[in-house]
């Protein structure tokens, strides 16, 4: 229990800092902050507001305080360009990159999964081979190239869904992204399990070839794998940003791009920390996972 | 000790990866004049991969900026070696509790996509070569930098550091005779695959306009040239994705055959050490 307090402190801790993080970059703005982010964001709204906005006429720790103080009332300020609350927008767009990347990620471990435990159940056979030949193209496609061959496959060469808009044709990128090393590594982890003898016993007493790979070689990896998917969620969120601006997916990522490359200060800020946040919440969600499905390691 | 490269597998990536940067070096200095007659114009005679939006000939624009795109991921993956060798080096002789903080410094690295502090420079510096540079170095530097620095304080561990100090050699001749070269191989390792990485990585951020200057022609801007005009001309894409898809391909594979080879000789030499 102790354990699991002074996790929640000290991810407390780095999500504060985040937050002061994200919230210092128009104070690290070349030159005068307020005058390089007039110039830099060409906004027509008058210094005096702006100043205010960003709390620029305080020092930065009060500047802080006061946008904690508004924060945690859902308060993270408007946009320079639309005026929308940045709040509103960043929740908006952060549902849709969610929704793309738990689709993607049913697809991508029902894939790694299958392949990568018929993998380990025969070494050398047909499936290990595909595993490791996927493997490596996979690793080697970058997602700016892989998206536009999928809707161009999807919209001329077999025209089943439209160009934008669908969510298939975004997650099959993001789930081919990261499918290939998953499988390989599933792959790796319960070929090792499967070679500490509790499957040669297994398979002595004649218990079935698939029961013994999903209890003896499956079960005992999981714990782990759970984890590595944890410290993996930052690597699927940058994906699926990438992804999000190739198909106009209207997600947290290509907002961030747009926002980043229009110099909407408030909306950057608020994106990133959105962003940043829940990398840590995956990382975290992992190691619940582990504890959960292996009890033994939480009371070392 | 198995000769290295000695298979097809690495052969073919060794010579795909010379023949194409012999190609590269040769049209480095081609004429990247338009020619908006020729604009999109698919697959020719003449222009055996197509043109692009300026008309200018497809193969020589993708071999000119390939090699832009390599001379930046060799620079940057250098870099990331010096600094990686430079940082977990010295760190691996504080105490414990500097080490301690370097390795939770690195763990806050390592939590978050290096694509996220990338966006935070690019909103603060603007996008550009700086914002490539900084987001390479942050995704690769500290995970080498883990990897030097537990390497070094393993082999500080071991007796003969302890034989070749109590023999009378000073510090600098144990880094030189015994921390450097098998640092350095395991850098070797590391290098065609942070090489690759690089290279994606140039890709992606030039693609989402974050990285490679407008104008510069680089894997990652054409790639964006491709998107944009998918529908109309989808041999942009299809050609200039294509040889970056095998050179990291070809790039994986000789990893692959380096760490095997190099696994070996690790072995090798601990097999003499404890025998003799």
């Amino acid at each position: 229990m102790w354990t699991g307090l002074f996790r929640a402190l000290s991810l407390l801790t780095i999500l504060l800092g985040i937050f002061a993080a994200t919230r210092g970059l128009v104070r690290a703005l070349p030159g005068d902050p307020l005058e390089t982010l007039i110039a830099e964001s060409g906004t027509s709204i008058p210094p005096q507001i702006l100043r205010e906005e960003f709390n620029l006429d305080k020092p930065f720790f009060a500047a802080l305080i006061s946008d904690l103080k508004k924060a945690s009332v859902g308060d993270f300020g408007l946009s320079l360009l639309t005026r929308q609350p940045v709040a509103e927008v960043v929740a908006k767009r952060f549902l849709n990159t969610l929704a793309l990347s738990l689709l993607a990620l049913i697809i991508g471990l029902t894939v790694s999964l299958l392949l990568g435990l018929s993998a380990a159940a025969k070494p050398s056979g047909l499936a290990d081979t595909i595993c490791t030949v996927y493997g490596g193209i996979a690793a080697a496609l970058p997602t700016p190239w892989l998206g536009p061959i999928i809707i161009l496959t999807f919209a001329v060469i077999i025209p089943i869904f439209p160009v934008g808009g669908n969510i298939i044709p975004p997650a099959l990128t993001l789930a081919l992204g990261f499918s290939g090393v998953w499988a390989r590594l599933i792959r790796e982890r319960v070929r090792d399990t499967l070679m500490t003898g509790s499957a040669t016993g297994a398979r002595a007493r004649g218990v079935p070839e698939w029961k013994v790979i999903l209890k003896y070689g499956f079960a005992p990896a999981s714990a782990g794998l759970a984890a590595y998917l944890g410290t993996r969620f930052g690597g699927l969120l940058a994906g699926a940003f990438v992804t999000e601006v190739i198909f106009n997916w209207s997600g947290l990522g290509s907002l961030l791009v747009e926002s980043v490359l229009q110099r909407d200060y408030m909306m950057v800020e608020g994106a990133t920390f959105v962003a940043a946040g829940a990398c840590l919440m995956g990382t975290w969600a992992g190691d619940l996972a582990q504890n959960f499905i292996n009890p033994v390691r939480q009371t070392k | 000790m198995k000769p290295l490269f000695n298979d097809w597998k690495s052969r073919y990536s060794l010579l795909w990866l010379m023949m194409w940067f012999i190609a590269a070096a040769f049209f480095s200095g081609s004429s990247s004049e338009h020619h908006l007659a020729d604009s999109l114009k698919g697959i020719h005679l003449t222009h055996p991969l197509g043109c692009d939006t300026f008309g200018r000939d497809m193969l020589a624009t993708i071999l000119r900026g390939s090699l832009t795109s390599a001379a930046f991921a060799l620079f940057t993956t250098i870099t990331a070696i010096f600094l990686a060798i430079v940082i977990g080096g010295l760190t691996a002789l504080t105490p414990k509790t500097v080490q301690f903080m370097l390795s939770r410094l690195l763990d806050l690295f390592l939590a978050f996509p290096s694509l996220l502090f990338a966006l935070g420079w690019a909103v603060i510096r603007g996008p550009g070569w700086s914002t490539l540079i900084f987001a390479l170095m942050i995704e690769s530097v500290p995970s080498l930098t883990r990897l030097v620095h537990v390497r070094i304080r393993e082999i500080l561990t071991h007796d003969y550091i302890e034989a070749a100090k109590n023999l009378g050699a000073d510090s600098l001749w144990i880094m030189k005779k015994h921390l450097v070269p098998p640092v350095l191989s395991i850098c070797m390792v590391k290098l065609p695959n942070l090489f690759a990485h690089a290279l994606m990585a140039e890709a992606t951020l030039s693609f989402l306009g974050l990285g490679a200057p407008l104008g510069k022609d680089t894997w990652g801007s054409l790639l964006a040239q491709g998107k944009e005009y998918l529908i109309e001309a989808p041999h942009i894409a299809l050609t200039s994705g294509f040889p970056l898809v095998l050179t990291v391909l070809s790039l994986q594979v000789l990893s692959e055959r380096l760490s095997t080879t190099i696994k070996g000789l690790n072995t090798f030499r601990k097999m003499i050490h404890v025998e003799s």
